[in-house]
């Protein structure tokens, strides 16, 4: 019944993409005509940014620490994510709309105006985005190997996915991937309310539970397991959003800017339905199931709904977590796919034709999903603190955008320079300064961001760009 | 920019600073109180987020986009 329902899930997804597709050129492949409404502007957008930690990763945390995950991770992210929609997204969306750009780097190449740092752009951003996919890729493997019961070997699961990504993506491009992405928003929004009132009811309801909570384990019903520095620290997280590929080609694809207004408004409160009953969950599963500890811990939620609801409810989970592994990685490849074309081929290889770009996009989203996927069979080690720091990457990019788009005065001397600063202390801090960031219970994204945002300014102002 | 239209602005920014500072409450770090079922340093965060909601709307009001096609 359990792998039934995921592949069920897996079919429904695929069939949706099929539909959605139309005939077109390149924006209707790249950018969906860059006709998108605010309803499925907000759908695609959730979903994309959304991975399957918001289920899985989340109840996990709560399990471990209590309720400071929520402050940590969510209410940083409802209010910075929809700012960064307003700060970044609708400016950007109005400077590609006026001059035609397709992909955001084609928009900095422009606006610093230097075809080497477009390109180092490419290569930073492919690097932060490649342990993205691969942490969604693996994840996905080896949902569909627990839900066959490990009948399936994870390789197979995983390869399964990424063609299933594959065929929607490449046939429909962007339409398809904002209409898969609604639904497997729709999908994995309602799961975490559906459980949590099963489980709930099933424990003499909310109010109940957690007074048995602050009577047996009261340190998870404060957050007294989080410093307020690490709490502080993690909301420069979210400002990775400003420089994610995959979330610029969505904004890139509103059929206006009006279209933002639903996106930026609703978008707290889909974190709010997504993460409060991860979080409730997992508070449920520390009284109902004590003692894990270490990677056991990422398989409570799991547990607690077999327990509760049996196979068919563990089955809508599994299909909940693909949804939101898949949801992100179709994006991701099509804005790989996108930049692969429009940033590195088109630009060295001179003028394409439209159908030769689109073809190219397609090849691009093709070996991207493989070479994620042949990865993904080594089982890289630390993966998974990989795609952790990689936001941090990301958050450290974020004022290149911002500046470029607001501050008149930001310079292509600035954009190297916080570039450089980034790649400088990414690696710095990832290979020798990872205890010390951990130990003063600060997120590298807070140290990376400030430190380019001053390598921006000085940068900017030492060197001003020549008048045109 | 009209004055009226920085006004908005300004005060649409100040609503998710003072939202932003909010969530910051240092005050309820220790505190198990529950508040409508939750624990009040969850239902104050779930608050804030519901909050964010009509702020972001005036947002997008003050700096134009209803208006823009």
């Amino acid at each position: 019944v359990t792998l039934a329902i995921a592949l069920l899930s897996l079919a429904a997804v695929l069939g949706a993409g099929l539909a959605a597709r139309r005939l077109g050129g390149r924006d209707e492949f790249f950018l969906a005509g860059r006709s998108i409404g605010p309803l499925f502007l907000l759908l695609t957008l959730f979903g994309t940014h959304m991975t399957s930690f918001a289920l899985l990763g989340a109840a996990a945390e709560s399990y471990r620490k209590g309720i400071g995950v929520f402050a940590m991770m969510a209410s940083s992210s409802a209010l910075v994510v929809p700012l960064v929609f307003l700060v970044v997204g609708v400016p950007l969306w109005r400077i590609a709309r006026r001059e035609g750009h397709v992909t955001p780097i084609g928009w900095l190449r422009s606006r610093f105006r230097s075809e080497r740092f477009a390109l180092a752009m490419v290569a930073a951003s492919t690097a932060l985005l490649i342990p993205y996919l691969l942490v969604g890729l693996i994840g996905a493997g080896v949902t569909l190997q627990q839900a066959s019961g490990g009948r399936w070997p994870e390789a197979a699961g995983s390869f399964l996915v990424a063609a299933v990504i594959a065929v929607y993506v490449t046939a429909g491009g962007m339409r398809s991937t904002v209409t898969a992405n609604a639904l497997q928003t729709l999908f994995f929004t309602a799961l975490g309310g559906v459980a949590v009132v099963i489980v709930l009811q099933h424990d003499g309801g909310l109010a109940a539970t957690m007074q048995k909570l602050v009577a047996t384990r009261p340190e998870l019903a404060t957050r007294e397991g989080l410093g307020v520095l690490e709490v502080a620290t993690w909301a420069f997280v979210p400002l990775s959003a400003a420089a994610f590929p995959h979330l610029a080609l969505h904004w890139m694809a509103a059929r206006s800017a009006a279209s933002f207004r639903l996106p930026m408004v609703a978008y707290p409160a889909l974190i709010t339905l997504v993460w409060v009953p991860s979080v409730l969950l997992g508070l449920v599963a520390a009284l109902e199931l004590p003692g894990l500890t270490g990677p056991a811990t990422n398989g409570v939620l799991v547990a607690l709904l077999a327990r509760h609801a049996g196979a068919w409810l563990a089955g809508l989970l599994f299909a909940g977590v693909l949804a939101a592994v898949m949801s992100s990685l179709d994006s991701q490849a099509l804005s790989l796919g996108a930049l692969f074309t429009h940033d590195v081929i088109r630009r060295r290889g001179g003028e394409l034709d439209e159908a030769r770009q689109m073809h190219l996009g397609r090849i691009g989203v093709v070996l991207v999903l493989l070479v994620t996927w042949l990865i993904s069979l080594l089982h890289p080690v630390g993966i998974f603190r990989l795609g952790s720091w990689a936001f941090a990457g990301f958050a450290a990019l974020a004022p290149i955008y911002i500046a470029g788009l607001h501050w008149r005065r930001a310079s292509r001397t600035g954009a190297w320079a916080a570039l450089g600063v980034t790649v400088v202390a990414w690696l710095v801090l990832f290979f020798g300064g990872h205890d010390a960031v951990t130990s003063a219970r600060i997120h590298p994204a807070a140290v990376l961001t400030i430190l380019s945002t001053l390598a921006l300014i000085v940068g900017s102002l030492l060197r001003p760009d020549p008048q045109p | 920019v009209t004055v009226r239209g920085r006004k908005a602005k300004l005060a649409a920014a100040a609503a998710l600073v003072i939202l932003f500072a909010v969530r910051h409450d240092v005050w309820w770090w220790s505190d198990a109180t529950l508040v409508m079922g939750m624990p009040i340093g969850l239902a104050s965060q779930v608050l804030i987020c519901l909050l964010a909601m009509p702020a972001f709307a005036w947002a997008a009001e003050a700096f134009g986009l209803e208006d823009e096609q």
